[in-house]
Parts: structure tokens; C-alpha cells; sequence
């Protein structure tokens, strides 16, 4: 190789590079100050010694090729520290105040020409380390960004969530209230319709008590003329269908007022406008009186068998729960084409409660499965369904501290299992 | 300098043909000897970004999905970007010949594009620059995008300038690999580049 002048020389040692010129066989010609401070190693003690020799580490076969490329096509070559971080193995160039223990590299090949033919080839190091932790820093904070993007798309999720809840809840409370108003104004007339059919039956019964008793008077009074009389007057009147029937027609009045009567007493059980609040309440009495408000959408589909449990008194919003009963009851109603068989079971197992309702209708396809409490999500026709039923039953069980669980088979059913704890754990309540 | 363009006749047009044939063939030779490979390059088209459909999206090579795209700059009389289309497994197939081991890591998979990509630049332009005797460097190459269309990534900006846009076809049937290159040629070379045809079309 031509020798260097001085100044080149110094030039090159003064270089805040590194800088090395080797053989096509990669034999070291030159070797900088940068080359000799990081690698401890003198020009003279590494002088005419192949480069792998000096540099154990260095992946021969890859980077023959990469000097070769160079040689071949007379043009640079390059690698980066995005790629291969420490081509050559240095120190970190912040002992203080960086971690990094390993010196970051950008390296660039470059063909040395004598006479239009290349003789050398040069490498050249530049120290990458400040732009590598730039962009590591940087590369932190996007990642905590896009965390963060992930977390508050999670909570808008949520916010829309506890809107929807609101808005169904706000529904069900306006339909409580309208419940509660309805049932309060036909409280009052069932409820001198109903003491009014108790004195009507006691007056009755004392009417025909009085007949029969003038007619034994009449008989033993022995005037034949008024007995047939009598007779004539019963038969006209048909006193002996009047006498039979008229305590059926009590008897069934009585029987619709008291089924009046007991509708008004669910209709507020259910809505329990007063009583949106903890309480320990018997889960079968909230069943029955959902199921009674339910009926109608449930008689002419299913028989409704119950195999309740024994069941402590649950500490519960018992008007939050029965919207959840109201709920599993109502699609399972609903789950059914033409007529099949709606189970509720109850029991208790350790600290929990579970109410389960099992019906015998089209079952849900396993893809539905895991959406079926996202909110909106809904299978039933446009208008039918509001895709929020199963979603509210959800949130409201999870604020039990409870859990529903789903078993389902295409064409066989489904049973929708609710599990309560007993008590709610301290930190539930306060809230 | 538009007028120049526009004026770009069907002789300048075949010289330049001719001229980026004989550049391909010395580049694909120095490949060759290079990877000790037999390779391939063709240049299936010439054009002015202009010349191209209205709407650039409606040109295969720039409509076409890529798994990686790199660039790499050259830089000096003559200027532009060298942009490499890879498929799905990038350049894996050339991994011996580059000098890598088989079961690339994701960096070696990357670096191993780049590598490819500096010597299919380097071929390329070496061979054109000295056919136009115009003196070219280059920058380092780096990866411009994955899963992505050039259109997507370049399209508004190649549309903008007058740029003359060399497609390059890249074949080592041995190893099954094929690659795309787009030498895009910036419009303030493009005097130097007509200046040199002339030349060549005078000495004929």
C-alpha cells in the first residue's frame, strides 16, 4: 500500500472513527487511534495479522463476503446497529451514565483503488451508541404509549359500557316506577273489591239460610196452598241453581281478585322502587315473582319445573337480581320454537348460592359463546332484542361478586348458571 | 427542464434502453462472479413517472403487495433511490451465497435484505453511471416498509416529481429468488442523463 503522508496520519488518528485498511485477504494495514484505544491493542501488535485473528468474534464466513462484495463491485458496503448492534466488540462509550455495556456500531466498506483496480479495502466504525439509546428511549416510550392507547380504549369500553348499563337501568327503574304506580292505584279498589266479595259470600250464605228457613216454617205452618206457592217461586226462579251456583260465582271471584291481588303485590316486589338498595333477601321469592310477571311470555311456550334448593337469605340489590332472573327466563322463553321445558334450579354450595335456568330450546353456536355478554349483541330479530339484556345480567352479577356460566349444545339447550356469594365481601358493599 | 422531458424522442428513448441493457449485463456479471451465481436482469420497462397510468395505483408494479420494500440513495451527479420489492421470505433463499448461516434470526432475516438490496444498488447503478460517465455514491440502504405497496408508501411523492423510473427485474433461477428493483432517477440528474444519450447517439 502507498504510504500515508503525516498529516493523512494524523489526520486519521485524530478521527472520532474507526478506522482500519485491510488486504483482500483481509490482512490489517491500518489500524487508527480510535481502532488501537478500544480494542487495547497497538497498530504494531496487530500489523500484517488477518482480521479474525484480532477479532475472534467476527463472523468470518459473512464478512469475507461483505469485503468481497466490495472488491467485486467496487462500491461501499454497509451494516447498521439496527441490525448487528456490535460488529466489533468494544466497550460501551458511556462508562458513567449508560447501560449499555457494548459499544453500538455503524460500519461502512469502502473500496481503496490504485490504478482503477482495487487493492484495499477500507472499514470504517462509527460509535451508534447515542442515536441506539435515543431510539431505545424513543422506542420505550412508544411502547408505553401505545399501552396506554390500549388501556384508555379499554376504559372508553368500559364508559360505554356503564352508559348503556345506566341507560338500561334508568329504562327499568322508569318501568318500576310506572309498575309501582299501576299497582299501587289498583291496590285500592282490589282491595274493597276483595273484603267486599268476603262480606258478599257471609251475606249470601245468610240469604239462602233465610229462604230455607221460611220454607221449613212455611211447611210446618201446614197450609198446602202457600208450600205450593213456594214451589212454583222456586222453580220459576230456579232457586236450586241459584243456591248451587251462587258460591262457585263467589268462590271464583274471590279467587280472581286474590290472583289480581297477588300480580299487584309481585308487580311491586319486582320493582322495588323503595328498595334499590343491600338487603338480605329470599332469592326463591324474587324467582316467584318474576316468573309471575313473566308469565305470559312464558306460559305458551314452556313448562316451567322448579327444583329449588334450600337457600339461605342472600345479601343482595333483590330488584337487580330479579331483572337477572327476569332476564335468563325470558330467552330461555325465547330459545324455545314450539313447546319444551324451562328448569330453574337452586342450591347452595360452600359460601355460594347458584340459580340456574336450563331450557330445552335451540341452544347458542360456539362462536356465540364468548360475545354473548358484549353489550348489543343480540341474534333476535331487528326490534326484538336490544342486545343488552344479557350484557346488564352481566355487570350486575359481577357487582354481586358473583359469575355466570354458560353450558350450551346446538339443537339441545341451554342452562345459564348464576353464582352469588352469600355475603358480599366489605369492599363491595361500601361501594 | 420539462421541455427537455416532453421532447424525449423514440431514439433517446431506445438508447437509453440500450444503454441500461448493457449497464444490467455488466452488473448482472459482476453479481455473477460475486455470489459465483448465475443471475439475471431485465429491464421490462423505461419511464417518466408522468408517462405512467393517471393514476399510479393502476400500475402493477407500483399496485403490488410487497412483504418488505428497502431503499437506498445514490447520490451525487447522478441522484436517486434505488427501491427493492421482496416477497414474503425477503431474501432467505440467497442466504448462503451472501455469506449467512441457515435459521436466520429477524435481524439477520433483515440485515441479510439489506446486504442484497447494496449489492443489487451497487451493481445497478455502478453500471449505469459509468455508461453515462457520471460519478454516483451511495447512502446506506434501510428497510422503507412491510406489507405494504410501493404505491402506499411512495406513490405521492414519485407523483409530484418528474422522475425517470427504471424497472429492474432480479432472477436467481438456481435458488428460486426474484426480486423487483425500481431505480427512480431524480429530475435533477435527468439534463445529465439526456446530455449522455446524445452522446452516445452522436457517436453512432
Amino acid at each position: 500500500m502507498a504510504p500515508l503522508s503525516d498529516l493523512l496520519r494524523a489526520v486519521i488518528d485524530e478521527l472520532n472513527m474507526g478506522v482500519m485498511i485491510v488486504d483482500p485477504e483481509l490482512r490489517l494495514e491500518l489500524w487508527n487511534r480510535f481502532m488501537a484505544m478500544h480494542s487495547c491493542r497497538t497498530e504494531e501488535d496487530v500489523q500484517g495479522r488477518v482480521l479474525f485473528d484480532v477479532f475472534p468474534d467476527l463472523p468470518e464466513k459473512w464478512f469475507r463476503q461483505k469485503v468481497r462484495s466490495v472488491l467485486e463491485l467496487q462500491t461501499l458496503a454497509f451494516t447498521s446497529w439496527v441490525q448487528r448492534p456490535h460488529v466489533f466488540d468494544f466497550a460501551g462509550s458511556r462508562p458513567i451514565t449508560g447501560k449499555q455495556s457494548k459499544m453500538y456500531q455503524d460500519t461502512t466498506f469502502f473500496p481503496i483503488l490504485e490504478h482503477g483496480n482495487v487493492t484495499h479495502v477500507g472499514i470504517l466504525i462509527a460509535d451508534a451508541t447515542e442515536r441506539a439509546v435515543q431510539h431505545q428511549i424513543m422506542h420505550d416510550l412508544n411502547q408505553r404509549l401505545s399501552q396506554e392507547k390500549v388501556e384508555q380504549q379499554h376504559l372508553i369500553e368500559k364508559l360505554e359500557e356503564a352508559q348503556n348499563q345506566l341507560l338500561q337501568s334508568e329504562k327499568m327503574a322508569a318501568i318500576g316506577q310506572l309498575a309501582a304506580g299501576v299497582a299501587h292505584e289498583i291496590n285500592n279498589p282490589i282491595g274493597y273489591v276483595y273484603s267486599n266479595i268476603g262480606s258478599l259470600e257471609r251475606s249470601a250464605q245468610d240469604l239462602l239460610d233465610m229462604v230455607r228457613a221460611w220454607r221449613e216454617a212455611v211447611e210446618a205452618s201446614g197450609a198446602p196452598e202457600l208450600v205450593e206457592k213456594l214451589d212454583d217461586l222456586a222453580k220459576k226462579y230456579d232457586f236450586d241453581f241459584i243456591q248451587e251456583d251462587l258460591s262457585d260465582l263467589i268462590a271464583e271471584s274471590r279467587e280472581g281478585a286474590e290472583r289480581v291481588k297477588r300480580i299487584v303485590q309481585d308487580l311491586k316486589d319486582f320493582s322495588h322502587v323503595d328498595k334499590a338498595e343491600w338487603q338480605l333477601a329470599d332469592l326463591h321469592k324474587g324467582l316467584d315473582s318474576t316468573l309471575n310477571v313473566v308469565w305470559n311470555e312464558v306460559k305458551y311456550k314452556a313448562e316451567v319445573i322448579k327444583e329449588y334448593g334450600n337457600l339461605p337469605e342472600v345479601e343482595c340489590i333483590a330488584s337487580q337480581l330479579n331483572q337477572v332472573f327476569m332476564n335468563l327466563i325470558v330467552n330461555a322463553a325465547h330459545a324455545i320454537e314450539e313447546r319444551g321445558t324451562i328448569t330453574i334450579r337452586t342450591g347452595c354450595k360452600g359460601d355460594e348460592v347458584f340459580v340456574s335456568v336450563s331450557d330445552t330450546g335451540c341452544g347458542i353456536p360456539e362462536q356465540n359463546l364468548t360475545k354473548l355478554f358484549e353489550p348489543f349483541f343480540t341474534t333476535k330479530p331487528v326490534g326484538k332484542g336490544t342486545g343488552l339484556g344479557l350484557s346488564l345480567s352481566y355487570s350486575i352479577v359481577q357487582r354481586h361478586q358473583g359469575r355466570i356460566e354458560v353450558e350450551s349444545e346446538v339443537g339441545r339447550g341451554t342452562t345459564f348458571t348464576v353464582w352469588l356469594p352469600i355475603r358480599q365481601p366489605e369492599k363491595q358493599v361500601d361501594e | 427542464m420539462a421541455a427537455l422531458l416532453e421532447t424525449l424522442t423514440e431514439d433517446q428513448r431506445d438508447a437509453l434502453k440500450e444503454l441500461m441493457n448493457i449497464a444490467m449485463g455488466q452488473a448482472a456479471d459482476r453479481l455473477a462472479r460475486l455470489i459465483d451465481t448465475l443471475v439475471i436482469l431485465s429491464v421490462p420497462s423505461i419511464r417518466l413517472a408522468t408517462e405512467c397510468a393517471p393514476d399510479l395505483s393502476d400500475c402493477p408494479i407500483f399496485s403490488a403487495p410487497s412483504a418488505y420494500i428497502t431503499r437506498q440513495s445514490f447520490l451525487g451527479a447522478l441522484r436517486g433511490e434505488v427501491l427493492v420489492c421482496f416477497e414474503q421470505d425477503g431474501a432467505d433463499e440467497l442466504a448462503s451465497l451472501m455469506g449467512f448461516d441457515e435459521n436466520l434470526n429477524t435481524d439477520e432475516h433483515d440485515e441479510l435484505m439489506l446486504d442484497v438490496t447494496n449489492i443489487l444498488s451497487s451493481a445497478c447503478i455502478k453500471g449505469l453511471a459509468e455508461q453515462l460517465e457520471l460519478p454516483a455514491s451511495f447512502g446506506a440502504p434501510s428497510i422503507l416498509a412491510t406489507n405494504s405497496t410501493l404505491f402506499d408508501k411512495v406513490g405521492d411523492v414519485i407523483n409530484r416529481d418528474q422522475t425517470l423510473i427504471l424497472e429492474i427485474c432480479f432472477k436467481v433461477e438456481s435458488h428460486s429468488f426474484t426480486c423487483d428493483l425500481l431505480v427512480c432517477v431524480a429530475r435533477e440528474s435527468l439534463p445529465s442523463v439526456i446530455e449522455a444519450i446524445n452522446r452516445m447517439l452522436e457517436d453512432l
